[in-house]
C-alpha cells in the first residue's frame, strides 16, 4: 500500500511553483552547482533496445548523426538554462531523476519520449531534432520523463499505485488515447506536473511565439482535469477498487486544484469573456498563482 | 413506447433549452411541445450562451434570473468533437476549450442536466466507437459488443472483418482490405469482426424508450435483452438522451453504438412525445441530485 507521506511527497514535487522548503543560501548554492545544465549523460550510441517503440533503438539506422547530435546538444543546453532561470524547481527534478537519456531517431515513428517501468532512471527521446520549438519541447519531454521516474521510484518503496494490468483499457481526458489503468494513473500526476511546469514558464516568455506555446500547453493541461473526475472517476466503470485509496485521493486532489485554479483565473460572467480571459497577460499568472 | 411512473418529485421552476441546432429533433420536440412538458420553458441559442448570459452563483439569461438548482437544464449544445486542434487557430482551440471546461462545471450545478460536457464532446457522449467499445461494457454488465482491435487494443479476429474509422458512428466502414486501399489513417481506423444480423435502433429519453424501426423478425426475448440494455444505462448513465443500434441476428443483440443526437429516430412521429415525456419524468425522478 503506498503511503500517505509518499504520495504526498510526490506533490510537492510537482509544485514547481511552490515557495521552496529550503533556505534560501541552500538554493543559492545548489543553483550553483545545478551550473544550469543537465547531468544525465547523453546516450547517442548504446545497443539498447527500448522495450514498446516501433522501431529498433540499436540499429544503426537510429542514430543521429554528427551535424544533428551537434543540433540536439545545443537544443538541451537552452532548455537546462530557460529552466534554471524560470523552473528551476523541474530542473532540480530532472537532475534528481534522469541519470540516462537515449537519444535517437526513425523515420517510422514520430517525434516523442518514453519511459518504462524497467529502466528507472533513463528515458527515450526520439526525433529531438526536428521540431522547430525544439527547445521547449525538449523542456517538457525531460520533465514529463522525470516525473515518471519520480513514481517509479515512489511506487518501488511503497508498492504500486494501481493494478498493473495492461488492460482494460481508459480514455485519456488529455490525448484521447486509450490508456491501460496504471498509465492513466501516472498521466494524472504527470499533466498536474506539466500543468505548474507551463504555468511557471508562462510567467517570462521570451517572445510572443513562447508565450502562445505556453498558453497552449497550460490550456491542454487545464482541460483534462477538468473531466478527469466526471468521465472517468465517478463513473461505475471505473474501478476505484484497483487504484491505491492514497493515489485516488492525490488525483482527485490534483482536478480540484487545477479547477480551482481555472475558476480562480477566469472568473469572468459570460462565456465569451472567460474565452478572451485566456489570452489576457495576467492569465498564466493568475493561474500559478492559483497552483502555488 | 415504455414510459414509467416517475417515484421522486424534483419540480423545476424552469426547464433551460441550451441549443446550437434548431432542427435538432430533441431542440424541436421541447419548442414545439413545451406546454407538454409541464415547467416553463426558456430557449437558449449558443450565440445568446455565450454573449447574452451571465454565470454567477446564479445566471442571468435576457434579464431573467436563473437559479441552477432549481433549474433542469436540456444540453442540445453543439455535438463538439475531438480535442485535436484541425484546422482551427492555436488561440482558437485555447478559447474553445475554456468554455468547455467552464460549460461542464455550470451545468454540473443545474438541479438536473440531460447531459454534462465530456472530454470529447460538448453535448455529452460515449466518445469513438472505440471508447464506447471498451467503456460500455464496463457500465452496463453483459452488455455485448463487437469483437474488435485496435493498435491499443490488438486481437486476432475470425469471420467478417470490417474497419470503421471509430469517430464515424453511424457508419459501419468497410471491408478491410477496402477500407486500406480507401486510405483509412491508423489513428482512426478499427477493425472489427461484423455481427450477423440487421441494425435496429432504440430511442430512449431517460427510462422512456421506444424501436423506431422495429424488424418483425425480432423475437420477446431479444426485445426484451435491448430494453434491458437501455434501462441499465437509465440506472447509472449522466447522458440521458441517447439512440442505440444493435445488431439484431438470432441471438443476443449487440450494440454497435450509442449516440446523443436521434439521427434516426428523430423525424419518427412518436419522437417528439418521447422526449416530452422522457424528460418529464426523468427530470421528476433524477433532478436535485448530482448527475451520475
Amino acid at each position: 500500500m503506498t503511503s500517505r507521506s509518499g504520495v504526498d511527497a510526490v506533490l510537492r514535487e510537482l509544485r514547481f511553483g511552490a515557495a521552496p522548503l529550503i533556505a534560501a543560501a541552500d538554493l543559492g548554492a545548489m543553483a550553483e552547482a545545478d551550473e544550469a545544465r543537465f547531468r544525465f549523460v547523453l546516450d547517442f550510441d548504446s545497443a539498447e533496445r527500448w522495450p514498446d517503440v516501433a522501431y529498433d533503438t540499436a540499429a544503426p539506422a537510429a542514430r543521429h548523426d554528427d551535424v544533428m547530435r551537434s543540433r540536439i546538444v545545443s537544443v538541451l543546453d537552452e532548455a537546462a538554462q530557460m529552466m534554471a532561470g524560470r523552473a528551476p524547481a523541474a530542473l532540480r527534478l530532472v537532475n534528481g531523476q534522469l541519470q540516462r537519456v537515449l537519444l535517437r531517431r526513425s523515420e517510422n515513428a514520430s517525434g516523442g519520449s518514453a519511459s518504462h517501468r524497467s529502466h528507472v532512471g533513463c528515458c527515450l527521446l526520439t526525433n529531438l531534432h526536428q521540431p522547430a520549438e525544439a527547445v521547449v519541447v525538449a523542456i517538457e519531454a525531460v520533465t514529463h520523463e522525470s516525473i515518471h521516474q519520480l513514481l517509479y521510484r515512489t511506487e518501488q518503496a511503497g508498492g504500486n499505485f494501481c493494478d498493473l494490468a495492461p488492460t482494460p483499457t481508459f480514455r485519456s481526458p488529455w490525448s484521447g488515447a486509450r490508456l491501460p489503468l496504471h498509465s492513466l494513473v501516472h498521466a494524472s500526476f504527470v499533466w498536474f506536473g506539466l500543468l505548474t511546469l507551463w504555468s511557471e514558464l508562462a510567467l517570462g516568455p521570451a517572445f510572443d511565439a513562447e508565450a502562445a506555446h505556453a498558453r497552449g500547453r497550460i490550456a491542454h493541461c487545464l482541460f483534462g482535469f477538468a473531466f478527469l473526475d466526471d468521465d472517468l472517476l465517478d463513473s461505475p466503470a471505473f474501478p476505484k477498487a484497483s487504484v491505491d485509496a492514497q493515489v485516488l485521493e492525490a488525483m482527485r486532489g490534483m482536478s480540484a486544484a487545477a479547477r480551482r485554479a481555472t475558476r480562480g483565473a477566469e472568473s469572468d460572467a459570460t462565456l465569451r469573456r472567460v474565452a478572451a480571459a485566456r489570452q489576457g497577460a495576467a492569465w498564466p499568472a493568475a493561474v500559478a498563482a492559483g497552483l502555488a | 413506447m415504455t414510459v414509467p411512473r416517475p417515484s421522486a418529485e424534483f419540480e423545476p421552476h424552469l426547464v433551460l433549452l441550451l441549443y446550437g441546432d434548431p432542427s435538432d429533433a430533441v431542440t424541436r420536440a421541447l419548442v414545439e411541445g413545451r406546454s407538454q412538458l409541464g415547467w416553463p420553458l426558456l430557449a437558449v441559442s449558443t450565440q445568446e450562451l455565450l454573449d447574452g448570459t451571465e454565470l454567477d452563483d446564479n445566471w442571468t439569461v435576457a434579464g431573467r434570473r436563473v437559479t441552477p438548482q432549481h433549474t433542469a437544464v436540456i444540453n442540445r449544445l453543439p455535438l463538439g468533437d475531438r480535442l485535436e486542434p484541425g484546422p482551427e487557430t492555436a488561440a482558437g482551440t485555447v478559447a474553445r476549450q475554456a468554455l468547455w471546461s467552464r460549460l461542464h462545471d455550470e451545468l454540473g450545478r443545474f438541479g438536473y442536466a440531460s447531459s454534462l460536457p465530456t472530454a470529447s464532446s460538448i453535448l455529452g457522449c460515449y466518445g469513438s466507437l472505440l471508447d464506447q467499445w471498451q467503456d460500455l461494457p464496463r457500465l452496463v454488465p453483459g452488455l455485448r459488443v463487437p469483437d474488435h482491435s485496435a493498435p491499443s487494443v490488438p486481437r486476432a479476429l475470425h469471420g467478417t472483418v470490417f474497419s470503421v474509422n471509430r469517430w464515424t458512428p453511424y457508419s459501419l466502414g468497410k471491408p478491410l482490405d477496402e477500407a486500406l486501399a480507401a486510405g483509412l489513417t491508423k489513428e482512426a481506423r478499427l477493425d472489427y469482426v461484423m455481427p450477423e444480423g440487421r441494425l435496429v435502433h432504440l430511442a430512449q429519453v431517460g427510462d422512456s424508450m421506444f424501436f423506431p424501426n422495429p424488424p418483425s423478425t425480432m423475437t420477446a426475448p431479444q426485445q426484451q435483452a435491448m430494453v434491458g440494455v437501455a434501462r441499465a444505462f437509465a440506472a447509472v448513465s449522466p447522458i440521458r438522451i441517447l439512440e442505440h443500434a444493435f445488431f439484431l441476428g438470432h441471438g443476443e443483440p449487440i450494440l454497435y453504438s450509442s449516440f446523443p443526437v436521434p439521427v434516426l429516430s428523430g423525424g419518427h412521429p412518436l419522437y417528439p412525445d418521447l422526449v416530452t415525456q422522457g424528460l418529464h419524468n426523468d427530470i421528476k425522478k433524477r433532478g436535485g441530485r448530482r448527475s451520475a
